[in-house]
């Protein structure tokens, strides 16, 4: 966003409130800052690790001694994140009965149709049952109007055994907490 | 003699309150907008906002 202030440099406040009306991050801009006559501000939409909500966002920018200077509501939908296609990367093991494959990786397609970014940092991985936490290292920003292929080995231990067979596969993707979408397939594992 | 400042001093207030009204307008459009900018690193989503001041 671009905003031109006219005047003598001054002390400014950058308030930006979140779709609940609560302030989530706030900047400031010193005289000094614009003596050369441009300053740019980063504003947090959301905390740490968080997927910024949909809905509408008040940017204020006021004078230090309180005077409002400008308001500017900014409407978002949200992120809007589907997984496109989910595989993984296998390894054979011809001499265990009970462990055929163990998965390595998971190799993920995943697509933000919405209008704001998503942090993802983890994937529920369920087969048949069996739940696979597999944490993002570093958490992946999936921006708007964006696809993106997404590598993350299968960090566990012991490894994920699987038999011969067809297998009922859930992913669900998370940012702190909070699923974003969920995808479900199957795989079959064969000789 | 009474009534005559007390209608003076209505229009100076009068005319106090127009010029405080026009001046914050005037100041409110000297600051247009023209876009912003969404960017975010792998753990926090921010808006960029450029100031520009002359």
């Amino acid at each position: 966003m671009k905003v031109r202030v006219e005047g003598r440099p001054q002390y400014l406040n950058l308030i930006l409130t979140d779709p609940d009306g609560i302030e989530i991050s706030r900047a400031w801009i010193t005289e000094d800052d614009l003596l050369d006559g441009i300053k740019t501000v980063k504003l947090k939409m959301a905390n740490y690790g968080e997927t910024p909500k949909g809905g509408i966002y008040t940017l204020i920018i006021k004078k230090s001694y309180g005077d409002v200077l400008f308001t500017k509501k900014l409407s978002f939908n949200g992120a809007n994140v589907s997984i496109n296609e989910v595989r993984f990367e296998y390894q054979y093991w011809e001499r265990f009965k009970d462990c055929k494959y163990t998965i390595e990786k998971i190799k993920l397609n995943i697509s933000n149709n919405g209008d704001l970014p998503a942090i993802v940092d983890r994937a529920l991985v369920t087969i048949d049952g069996d739940v696979v936490k597999v944490s993002f290292y570093p958490r992946k920003a999936l921006l708007p109007n964006s696809t993106n292929k997404v590598e993350e080995p299968f960090r566990i231990a012991p490894p994920f055994c699987l038999k011969l067979g067809t297998y009922k596969v859930v992913v669900g993707l998370y940012s702190e907490k909070k699923l974003l979408t969920s995808y479900e397939t199957e795989i079959t594992l064969k000789k | 003699m009474k009534l005559e400042r007390l209608r003076i001093l209505g229009i100076v207030v009068i005319i106090a309150l127009i010029a405080i009204e026009f001046g914050g307008c005037a100041e409110k459009k000297n600051i247009p907008v023209i876009n912003y900018m969404l960017v975010a690193d792998t753990n926090t989503v921010y808006l960029k906002v450029r100031v520009e001041g002359r």
